[in-house]
C-alpha cells in the first residue's frame, strides 16, 4: 500500500510531460498556488481522467497541457518540445497542430451555423474543406444538422459540435474539460461513446471529470488534492507518491 | 455595496463616468455659448456704428449753408435717455470754401467721442485732444488742399487756418469733408450742432425702447433709427441663433444616445449578477432601484467634472472667436444635471426591463 | 472562409451592429451637417449682411467734392465728370466677378416743374436701375437699386424702365416729398427737358407716379426715377455719377491693407487673387475707365467683423461636434468589441493568430464604417440643407446640387473609418493581451 510506484512508465513514449511544474497566481489574498510542483507523464493513446474536488486546480493542468497558459516554473514537454521555448506564434500553432479543446462551457461562435463553426478551426489551421466539416459532423451525429445556428441546437448537440471541431484538424491530443458537465443521462451516454471511439482510434484524451462513471471509463486517474497531484492506475489500489 | 460594485468592474465604471462627463461638458459647452450668444453678436454690431440719429426738424427752405442747432444740453439728455452704455457723438456742418475757392463742408465734432462711435474711420492719426486747431482731412478733400499743415478755410468772411493733423478713409460722404474740433468750429461759424448720432447697443426691442425714451426727453426733435441697422441686425442675430439651436441638439442628440448605448450595454454585461440577485429573492424593484442608484451616481460624478470641463471649453471658444471671455453660467448647471439624470435612467431602467424577461436559472447556467 | 465569417457577422448578428452603426451614423450626420453649414454659412450670412447696403461704391476719378450734409447736396456739383454706363457690363469681366452680387448705379438730378393739381415741384432726384441685366449674356446678374436697399418699403409699384420713352416715364415718390406736396400714386408731374437740339424737338416730360417708398433717410425727400429717364431729364444720355457695388468679400487682413503695387509679383498675384474689398475695389478700377472705387468702410468692415465672428463660431461649434461624434464612435465601438471578448478567446483557442483575429474585426469596422458613415452623410448634408432653408427663409430655393458637397463625403467617410478603427483599437489590444483561458474561464 505505502510502496512508491515509479511515475515514469514507457517514458520514450511519452508525449506530455511534466517536471515540477508549479502555476500561482497573485491575487488580493496574496499569492495563490493553483498547481504545486506537478510532476507525471501521459503516453500516447492514453485516456487519462484528471479528478479532483473543485479548487483543486483541474482546469488549470488542462489549461497548462493545453498551452493556454504558461507554468510559473517548472517544465511541461508536449511531444518532446519544451513550450517554454516556443514563441507565441509557434505556440498558436503548436496547439492547432496538436490540441483539441472540448470546454464544459460549449463555447461556439453565436452567428456562425454549426458547420460554420467547425469550419473555424479549419481555417485557423490550414484551409477550409466544407466536405470534411459536414463528415465530422455526421461522425458525432449532426449531419442533419450542420446548417443550424447554436441557439437553435440543444445542450448535448451543441457539446457534439465542440467534439466535432475538436477533431476536425485529427489533433493526437483532445483535452476535455468536464465534457459532460452540462448534459443530460442520455447526450452524456452519447458523448462517452463518441470519446471511446476516439480512443479507439488512437487518440490521447486527458479530461477533466467529477463524474466517477465518465472516470471509469479512462484508463488512468490523476487525482488532485489543494494543487497536489496524486497518481494511480485504473482499477488498482490507490497508490500515494512519495513526497 | 454601492462603493463595491463600482469599484469592482473598475474599467466599465471608467468608461461610464467618462461617457457621462463628456455628455455633461458638451451640454454645458454649448449651452453656455448659446446663452451668450446674443450679447456677443449685438456686441459685433456695434462696430457698424450709429444706430439712432437725432435732428433738428429740418428747415422747408433748401440751398441753406446750415442746419438748425439743437437745443444745447440736447446732448446729456441723450445720454440719459439712450443709457449708460450708449455712445454718442454731437456734429455741426458749415460749407466753407478754399483757398482754391472749391466748397467744402467742414464739420465740428467731439473726436474722442467719434474715435468710440465710429470705429470703421481709418485715420492716420487722430487731433489731440489739446489742439484746439487740429483738423481731420477727408482723403478726398484733402486733394483740394493746397497744404495740409496749413488749411486755410472761409467762412462768410471769416479765415481760419488749421493744420492738417492726418487723413480721413471711410469710402463715404466723411471723406469729402472736413473734421474740427466742436469749440474751434463753434466759435469760427457760429453753428452749433445740429446732429446728435448714437449708437444704442442691444437687439431691435432695446433701440425702440431707447428711441421712445428720447422722443420723450426731446420733444419736437426728430429721433430716427437708422432703418437698415437695426432691422439687419435683428434679422442676422435672430438667424444665427435658431442656426446655433439646431447645431446645439444635434449635437446633443449625437452625444445623449451614444452615452445611452455606452451604459446600457455596460448594463446588459452585468446580467448574470442581475439574474443572481433575482435568483436570492431580490425584486425587480429593489434590482432596479440598485442599477438606478449606480447610474445616478455616476451621472453627478460626470456632471460636477464635466460642468468644469464644458465651462473652461466655453471660455476657451468664447475667447478664441470672440475675443471676448464666455464667464461660467451657473444656471447651467440644473439643465446638464436634469439630462444627464435622464440619460442615466434611460440607460439602466431601459435593459434592465429587457432583462426582465430572460429567466434567471438560464443566465446562470451560462446561455 | 474570412469573408463567410464577415458576412455572416453582419447578417445574423444586426442587434450588435446597430448600436455601434447607430453611433456611427448620428456621428457623420452631426458632423456632416455642421462641416455643411459651416462652409455655407459665408454666403448666407453675406446675403443677410446686404441687408446693410453695398460695401463698394465707384465714382469717376475726377470728380469734384460732393458738399453734401445729411446726404443732402448743399450745393450740387454742376458739371463734373461721369462714369459711362455702357462701361458697366466689364464689371463681369474682372477676377472676381463672380463674388458681384448686386450692381446700382446713380445718377443725381435736379426736377423742376409742377404736379397737375398746380403744386410747384422743386426736387432732387435720383436716376437708377430698379431691376436690370448687367449684361446681354443669358444667366447675367439681374440687379438695381431694390436689390440693393432691402430695407426701402414701397407702396404700389416700382418703374418699369421699359416704359420710359423720350417724353415720359414712371416715377416713385419718397415719403416725405410725397407728404409735403400732397402726391399720390397715379399722379403725373410734368417737368421740363434741357434745351431742345431743334425746335420740333418736344419740351415736356413727364413722371407718372406708380408708388411711394419709405426709406427711412433723406431718399424720402427725393424722386426716384429709372436711369435713363435721369439722364434724358438732365440731357447727359448714358452718364452715371456713382455705383454702389456690393461683392462677396474676404475680411480684411493686415496684408489686405497693403498697396499691391508695393509688393513682389508673386505677392502682388496672392492678394490680387483674393478677394478682398480692396482687391476687388483695384479690378474695378482697372476695368471701367476713369473710375475710382472704394471699400464704403462703414459696412465693409462691420461685415467683415461680423461674418468673421459667425463663421468662426460654426467652424468651432464644428469642431465640437467633431469631438462628441468622435467619442460617441470610439466609445460604440470600444463597446461593441468588449461584448465578444468570448469569441476572440475561442478563436484564439482555435488556433488563430492574433493578426487574423485583428484583421476580421477591423474588416467589420470598417464595413461598418463605411456604409453608415456614407448614410450619415446623406443624411447630414439632408439635414444642412434643410436647416439651412428653414433658418434662413426667403432667401431663394435651394438647388439640388448644392445640398451634398462632394468634397465632404471622402472627409466624413475616412473621419468616420479612422475614428471607429482608433475606438476599437484599445478594446481589440486588450483582448488579443489575455490569455485565451483567462477569457474562456470567466465566461464559464
Amino acid at each position: 500500500m505505502d510502496n512508491p510506484v515509479d511515475l515514469e512508465t514507457r517514458p520514450d513514449c511519452a508525449v506530455i510531460s511534466l517536471n515540477g511544474v508549479t502555476r500561482e497566481y497573485v491575487g488580493h489574498g496574496g499569492v495563490v498556488r493553483a498547481l504545486d510542483h506537478a510532476a507525471f507523464t501521459i503516453v500516447a493513446g492514453e485516456w487519462v481522467a484528471i479528478t479532483g474536488p473543485s479548487g483543486s486546480g483541474k482546469s488549470t493542468l488542462v489549461n497548462l497541457i493545453g498551452c493556454l497558459d504558461h507554468p510559473t516554473s517548472g517544465e511541461l514537454k508536449i511531444d518532446n518540445v519544451d513550450v517554454a521555448t516556443m514563441s507565441a506564434t509557434e505556440l498558436d500553432r503548436f496547439r492547432s497542430d496538436k490540441i483539441g479543446f472540448i470546454f464544459q462551457q460549449f463555447h461556439l461562435i453565436p452567428y456562425l451555423s454549426a458547420l460554420e463553426n467547425v469550419m473555424l478551426a479549419q481555417y485557423f489551421h490550414s484551409m477550409t474543406d466544407e466536405a470534411e466539416a459536414r463528415a465530422a459532423l455526421e461522425r458525432v451525429g449532426l449531419g442533419k444538422r450542420a446548417e443550424h445556428l447554436p441557439s437553435e441546437l440543444s445542450g448535448g448537440e451543441q457539446q457534439r459540435v465542440c467534439i466535432a471541431r475538436a477533431l476536425i484538424n485529427n489533433p493526437p491530443i483532445l483535452l476535455a474539460d468536464e465534457p459532460t458537465g452540462n448534459l443530460d443521462a442520455a447526450n452524456q451516454k452519447i458523448v462517452a461513446e463518441l470519446l471511446q471511439d476516439l480512443h479507439s482510434h488512437g487518440h490521447t484524451i486527458v479530461m477533466v471529470t467529477h463524474d466517477p462513471e465518465m472516470a471509469a471509463l479512462a484508463q488512468r486517474k490523476i487525482a488532485l488534492s489543494h494543487g497536489k497531484v496524486f497518481c494511480h492506475p485504473v482499477g488498482g489500489s490507490m497508490v500515494t507518491l512519495r513526497r | 455595496m454601492l462603493r463595491r460594485s463600482l469599484v469592482h468592474r473598475r474599467a466599465r465604471s471608467i468608461s461610464a463616468l467618462v461617457a457621462m462627463t463628456v455628455s455633461a461638458g458638451v451640454a454645458t459647452a454649448l449651452l453656455t455659448l448659446y446663452a451668450d450668444l446674443d450679447a456677443k453678436l449685438h456686441k459685433e454690431f456695434r462696430s457698424f456704428g450709429a444706430n439712432v440719429v437725432v435732428t433738428a426738424p429740418p428747415s422747408t427752405a433748401l440751398g441753406s449753408n446750415t442746419s438748425p442747432a439743437l437745443p444745447a444740453d440736447a446732448l446729456a439728455k441723450v445720454q440719459q435717455a439712450a443709457g449708460a452704455d450708449a455712445l454718442a457723438a454731437k456734429f455741426g456742418y458749415a460749407v466753407a470754401t478754399t483757398d482754391r475757392g472749391t466748397s467744402v463742408v467742414v464739420a465740428g465734432t467731439d473726436f474722442d467721442a467719434v474715435k468710440r462711435l465710429n470705429s470703421w474711420w481709418q485715420v492716420d492719426a487722430w487731433p489731440p485732444a489739446t489742439d484746439a486747431n487740429a483738423a481731420l482731412l477727408g482723403q478726398r478733400a484733402a486733394n483740394f488742399i493746397a497744404d495740409e499743415h496749413a488749411v486755410t478755410l472761409n467762412f462768410a468772411g471769416h479765415p481760419l487756418t488749421l493744420h492738417g493733423v492726418g487723413r480721413l478713409r471711410t469710402g463715404g460722404d466723411e471723406d469729402s469733408r472736413i473734421y474740427v474740433p466742436m469749440a474751434a468750429f463753434t466759435a469760427w461759424t457760429g453753428v452749433h450742432p445740429s446732429v446728435i448720432e448714437i449708437q444704442v447697443s442691444g437687439g431691435a426691442a432695446k433701440v425702440e425702447a431707447a428711441i421712445t425714451r428720447l422722443r420723450q426727453e426731446l420733444p419736437g426733435m426728430q429721433v430716427e433709427p437708422v432703418r437698415q441697422l437695426v432691422e439687419g441686425e435683428s434679422r442676422i442675430v435672430d438667424r444665427t441663433h435658431a442656426l446655433m439651436y439646431g447645431s446645439v441638439l444635434l449635437i446633443a442628440l449625437t452625444v445623449a444616445v451614444s452615452v445611452l448605448a455606452t451604459l446600457s450595454a455596460s448594463v446588459l454585461e452585468r446580467r448574470r449578477d442581475f439574474a443572481l440577485m433575482k435568483a436570492l429573492g431580490g425584486t425587480q424593484v429593489q434590482l432596479m432601484g440598485m442599477f438606478l442608484l449606480e447610474a445616478l451616481v455616476l451621472a453627478l460624478a460626470g456632471v460636477i467634472v464635466g460642468f468644469v470641463i464644458g465651462s473652461a471649453a466655453a471660455w476657451a471658444i468664447s475667447q478664441v472667436n470672440f475675443h471676448t471671455a464666455s464667464l461660467p453660467r451657473l444656471q447651467v448647471l440644473p439643465l446638464v444635471l436634469l439630462l444627464n439624470v435622464l440619460i442615466a435612467a434611460m440607460a439602466s431602467l431601459f435593459p434592465v426591463r429587457v432583462l426582465r424577461g430572460l429567466q434567471p436559472a438560464a443566465l446562470l447556467k451560462g446561455e | 472562409m474570412f469573408f463567410r465569417l464577415l458576412m455572416e457577422s453582419f447578417r445574423r448578428q444586426r442587434r450588435r451592429k446597430t448600436l455601434a452603426g447607430l453611433a456611427i451614423l448620428l456621428g457623420t450626420t452631426a458632423v456632416t451637417a455642421m462641416l455643411a453649414l459651416a462652409t455655407t454659412i459665408g454666403d448666407r450670412i453675406h446675403k443677410e449682411l446686404a441687408v446693410y447696403g453695398a460695401n463698394i461704391v465707384v465714382y469717376p476719378s475726377a470728380d469734384l467734392l460732393d458738399v453734401k450734409v445729411g446726404g443732402v447736396d448743399v450745393k450740387p456739383a454742376t458739371g463734373g465728370a461721369y462714369i459711362k454706363e455702357s462701361d458697366l457690363p466689364k464689371l463681369r469681366g474682372i477676377f472676381w466677378a463672380n463674388n458681384i452680387t448686386g450692381v446700382s448705379p446713380e445718377l443725381p438730378i435736379r426736377v423742376l416743374g409742377s404736379t397737375t393739381a398746380g403744386t410747384a415741384v422743386d426736387a432732387a432726384a435720383t436716376g437708377l436701375w430698379f431691376d436690370h441685366a448687367l449684361t446681354k449674356d443669358a444667366n447675367t446678374l439681374q440687379t438695381g437699386a431694390v436689390a440693393m436697399h432691402p430695407w426701402w418699403k414701397l407702396r404700389g409699384a416700382w418703374p418699369q424702365e421699359s416704359t420710359a420713352t423720350a417724353t415720359a416715364a414712371e416715377a416713385v415718390v419718397g415719403s416725405t416729398l410725397a407728404a409735403r406736396l400732397g402726391l399720390k400714386i397715379g399722379d403725373t408731374i410734368n417737368t421740363a427737358l434741357p434745351s431742345a437740339s431743334s425746335p420740333a424737338a418736344p419740351r415736356g416730360f413727364a413722371l407718372h407716379v406708380t408708388g411711394i417708398v419709405s426709406t427711412g433717410d433723406n431718399t424720402d425727400g427725393q424722386l426716384l426715377l429709372p436711369l435713363n429717364a435721369g439722364q434724358t431729364l438732365a440731357g447727359l444720355p448714358g452718364a452715371v455719377r456713382r455705383v454702389e457695388v456690393s461683392a462677396q468679400t474676404k475680411p480684411e487682413d493686415a496684408f489686405a491693407r497693403k498697396d499691391p503695387d508695393s509688393l513682389p509679383p508673386k505677392q502682388r498675384e496672392i492678394w490680387y487673387c483674393r478677394p478682398y474689398a480692396n482687391s476687388i475695389a483695384y479690378q474695378i478700377r482697372e476695368a471701367i475707365p476713369g473710375a475710382q472705387a472704394e471699400q464704403i468702410r462703414r459696412v465693409e468692415q462691420s461685415e467683415g467683423n461680423v461674418l468673421a465672428r459667425i463663421s468662426g463660431l460654426m467652424w468651432l461649434i464644428s469642431a465640437a461636434a467633431l469631438l462628441a461624434a468622435g467619442f460617441a464612435v470610439s466609445a460604440a465601438m470600444a463597446t461593441a468589441v468588449l461584448e465578444r471578448r468570448g469569441e476572440i478567446g475561442l478563436m484564439r483557442s482555435l488556433g488563430a493568430s492574433k493578426g487574423s483575429i485583428a484583421m476580421l474585426f477591423y474588416a467589420e469596422t470598417g464595413l461598418l464604417a463605411v456604409f453608415a458613415g456614407g448614410l450619415g452623410y446623406l443624411l447630414g448634408s439632408g439635414l444642412a440643407a434643410w436647416l439651412g432653408a428653414r433658418i434662413f427663409a426667403g432667401d431663394g430655393a435651394v438647388a439640388m446640387n448644392t445640398v451634398l458637397i462632394p468634397v465632404l463625403f471622402p472627409v466624413v467617410v475616412a473621419l468616420a473609418l479612422v475614428v471607429a478603427i482608433a475606438g476599437s483599437t484599445p478594446s481589440i489590444r486588450a483582448a488579443l493581451k489575455m490569455d485565451p483561458s483567462a477569457i474562456l474561464r470567466a465566461d464559464a
